[in-house]
């Protein structure tokens, strides 16, 4: 994590009080497009930050012609860049290496040779915001044309490294807002957000990281009691330490007189897959609806292309996440999940309708069923699949 | 002015307030802050349980006991003489003590894994900066120098130069920014955090208040060796060490792995030129020395005492003639590397039995009194300038 750096901090100690000092909306956006480059700069490094400069730039001239066809193809530019670097390892390493290994060889020779070790700095970030903003502008949305509020937009330092995903309509008008009138009340209250986001990450999920990386090596030794409590400290984690970010992020930018999107809303009170993920990395779960499901067709065409459709958003929703196959069964798992839910009723017949009436009835049970099914998710998303199988397995056998 | 507005007035006037108390608190615990009834670092106390002593407990820890016409014998250097296989009541540095009298000081700054050139040893260099009588104990294998940056240790060293402690020795400097520029991306960056944190931490103290806290009133981390006890005050994690176990289940455990690495001890090092006649490998011996000069600024090399260490006599027992001939001739050629560059070096273990050790390379309690027995000796006859 970026924000609990030392840089970060002197970063913060010198960007803030700049911030706040500073009356002129003007001067004072120019102070933040500094800070955000200075940030970008210094954490992504030079390598990090020439390929999202280049896509931003095309991504912005693209736009601002307002022609559909250059929009698709800055779109298609970013999809490129999206692959290139995040995904050419594990097309070439896991998905041709079981068609054709020879090929796949040379692929991950040349892939190494010509790729840095790691993706730039927040590449799926960047790609799915200039995606939002070119698509919403070939639909008709104005495009924005200060490149002083574009650049703002596109490397906003808060929601920079881990989102949430921001929409350039909410950003760009709330931006003269924060820019003129900073409030007392919003920084105070961005700050506080932000301790609660810290402690949430370093007191609690880095913590339970530390654990959970002693228990996972002698998992299969644990007793059945011992191994759900290990599920259920893995999918705190996850939550206190991605959640606990996001409230960093949005204290942050609050503390700049600007408010993000929630990305989380209690996800695990949820009584159902699809109440989960409109609880859960909500941005990124409206992202995939509307740029992905809907567009794929979404429940337009009848329930068999609804299930395609949904299955595939979530399996792209899993390889978002990572470039390799437990990610991807991550989001086919909860693809599955969700169209089990959406037509497990009519498939079922009377029986399904009889569960789907006892479930809405007593609502604990859909909660603990969507519990169990999230949680045994999280051991695809940690772990390679044969090993998280095994510890599902475990886990289910009670043994 | 409204209720909310005077609510978040007074949370953000706390915020640099409470950073100013807190930063005071630090600075005293800087001064005087150190553990009680100190005897060694063990795991509690320790990066094994994501415990930094801040370079200022270690300053404290020697100050705290010296007293004027009294020689500090600080001991730096890794688990060996940290007393590994002997418990707090039977570990060596306590003889030593013993051995020495009321005139020195034992002060054992030793940790698990530490290099003759950190954490000891730059306590022993402030002091001498300090003009204090001070004698360096350490230890290490032949051909192991290292760098007092980048390895676990690597903070004390920032701390050490962000606090102005250390002494001026640019043949360091150079060799770290030339060590920096060969690293990877990844470990330069983690070098600049360090460096950050160090020199913030001259300013605010956050390092001392922050162990202050950990030691006295509870600590927020968990780990693998505090575990079901890992909020509970560092003073109430005891010293665990134990002497070793009985002879008979030493040393066959892993016993050809053991043997393994014992062999390997000094094969890279020399090379054959005849039946047992050895040349060490020149670039070895080379960069060893290098790494001396600069590591150790030379008014620390005049006051310090390294120990090589040998392998267990059940292991050396098994080693060819030729193998025992080639650790020999190693362990002489790079004590001549040490005494070159102006450092009072001897090997140790040769002559002690299998009851000495409990392990290939830790002392069991008898081994420590021998240790003790032969380095109160080599203090004694120690004449620093």
């Amino acid at each position: 994590m970026i924000f609990n750096t030392y840089a970060f901090a002197l970063f913060a100690a010198v960007f803030f009080p700049g911030y706040w000092l500073i009356h002129s909306p003007s001067l004072r956006a120019w102070w933040l497009l500094g800070g955000c480059a200075v940030f970008h700069g210094h954490f992504a490094g030079p390598a990090g930050v020439l390929p999202i400069a280049a896509l931003a730039l095309i991504t912005y001239a693209c736009a601002l012609s307002r022609i559909r066809v250059l929009c698709y193809a800055a779109i298609t530019a970013c999809g490129v860049a999206l692959v290139c670097f995040k995904y050419t390892h594990f097309l070439s390493g896991e998905i041709l290496a079981s068609v054709a290994p020879a090929l796949s060889a040379q692929a991950s020779a040349l892939s190494v040779s010509w790729l840095p070790d790691a993706p730039p700095l927040a590449l799926s970030f960047f790609t799915f915001e200039f995606v939002h903003y070119l698509m919403d502008v070939a639909g008709g949305g104005a495009p924005i044309r200060s490149p002083k509020t574009f650049a703002l937009f596109a490397i906003y330092f808060p929601s920079l490294v881990a989102g949430p995903i921001k929409r350039y309509q909410d950003f760009t008008a709330a931006l003269p807002r924060a820019l003129t009138r900073l409030e007392l009340t919003q920084v105070a209250a961005g700050a506080q957000r932000v301790a609660l986001g810290f402690f949430k990450k370093i007191l609690l999920a880095d913590n339970l990281t530390v654990a959970l990386g002693y228990y996972e090596k002698v998992f299969f030794n644990l007793s059945s009691p011992q191994a759900w409590l290990f599920l259920a400290a893995l999918s705190t984690r996850i939550l206190l330490d991605f959640s606990g970010y996001t409230d960093i992020a949005l204290g942050l930018s609050q503390m700049l007189g600007l408010r993000l999107p929630e990305n989380f809303n209690y996800p695990y009170a949820a009584t159902g897959l699809r109440d989960f993920w409109a609880r859960w990395h909500i941005s990124l779960s409206s992202w995939i609806r509307d740029y992905i499901y809907i567009p794929l067709g979404g429940n337009r065409h009848g329930p068999l292309r609804r299930c395609s459709n949904l299955v595939i958003a979530f399996t792209l929703c899993g390889l978002w996440h990572g470039g390799a196959g437990h990610f991807m069964l991550w989001g086919l798992w909860h693809g599955v999940g969700l169209v089990v839910q959406a037509t497990y009723r009519d498939a079922l017949g009377s029986l399904g309708t009889r569960i789907g009436s006892g479930l809405d009835r007593f609502s604990v049970l859909s909660w603990l069923l969507t519990l169990v099914f999230v949680a045994l998710g999280w051991l695809l998303f940690f772990y390679p699949v044969e090993h998280a199988w095994s510890m599902a397995l475990k886990l289910i056998s009670f043994r | 002015m409204s209720h909310a507005k005077l609510k978040a007035l007074v949370f953000l006037v706390a915020i640099p307030l409470g950073f100013a108390l807190a930063v005071w608190l630090g600075r005293d615990a800087a001064r005087y802050a150190k553990p009680d009834k100190f005897v060694r670092f063990h795991p509690g106390i320790a990066p094994e349980s994501l415990f930094y002593p801040p370079f200022s407990t270690l300053e404290n820890l020697a100050l705290a006991r010296w007293s004027p016409g009294r020689t500090l014998v600080i001991i730096g250097g890794n688990s060996i003489l940290n007393g590994v296989g002997q418990s707090d009541q039977n570990l060596w540095s306590r003889r030593l003590q013993e051995e020495l009298g009321e005139r020195y000081v034992v002060v054992n700054l030793s940790f698990r894994g530490a290099l003759p050139c950190e954490a000891g040893a730059l306590v022993a260099e402030t002091l001498i900066k300090r003009g204090l009588p001070v004698i360096l104990i350490s230890s290490t294998a032949p051909a192991t120098v290292g760098r007092v940056a980048g390895g676990t240790y690597g903070y004390l060293y920032y701390e050490a130069q962000a606090h102005n402690r250390l002494i001026h020795h640019p043949a360091r400097d150079a060799n770290l920014a030339a060590w920096e520029e060969t690293a990877t991306p990844s470990v330069r960056e983690q070098q600049a955090e360090l460096r950050r944190a160090a020199a913030l931490d001259s300013w605010f103290h956050f390092q001392a208040l922050w162990h202050h806290i950990g030691y006295r009133y509870g600590f927020t981390t968990w780990t693998q060796v505090t575990r079901n006890r890992f909020w509970r005050p560092r003073d109430t994690i005891l010293d665990e060490g134990t002497d070793a176990r009985p002879l008979g289940d030493r040393f066959r455990e892993q016993l050809d792995a053991e043997l393994a690495i014992t062999r390997a001890f000094s094969a890279g090092l020399a090379e054959s030129t005849g039946p047992l006649s050895w040349r060490a490998y020149t670039p070895q011996t080379g960069l060893t020395g290098e790494l001396i000069d600069a590591m150790f600024p030379p008014a620390v090399r005049a006051r310090t005492i390294m120990l090589l260490n040998q392998n267990a006599l059940y292991y050396r027992s098994r080693l060819s003639p030729a193998e025992r001939s080639r650790d020999d001739f190693v362990f002489a050629t790079y004590e001549q590397v040490w005494r070159d560059r102006g450092v009072v070096c001897h090997s140790v273990g040769a002559n002690f039995t299998d009851e000495d050790y409990a392990d290939r390379t830790h002392l069991a309690p008898s081994g420590g009194r021998k240790l003790a027995q032969l380095l109160a000796e080599y203090i004694r006859q120690f004449s620093p300038p």
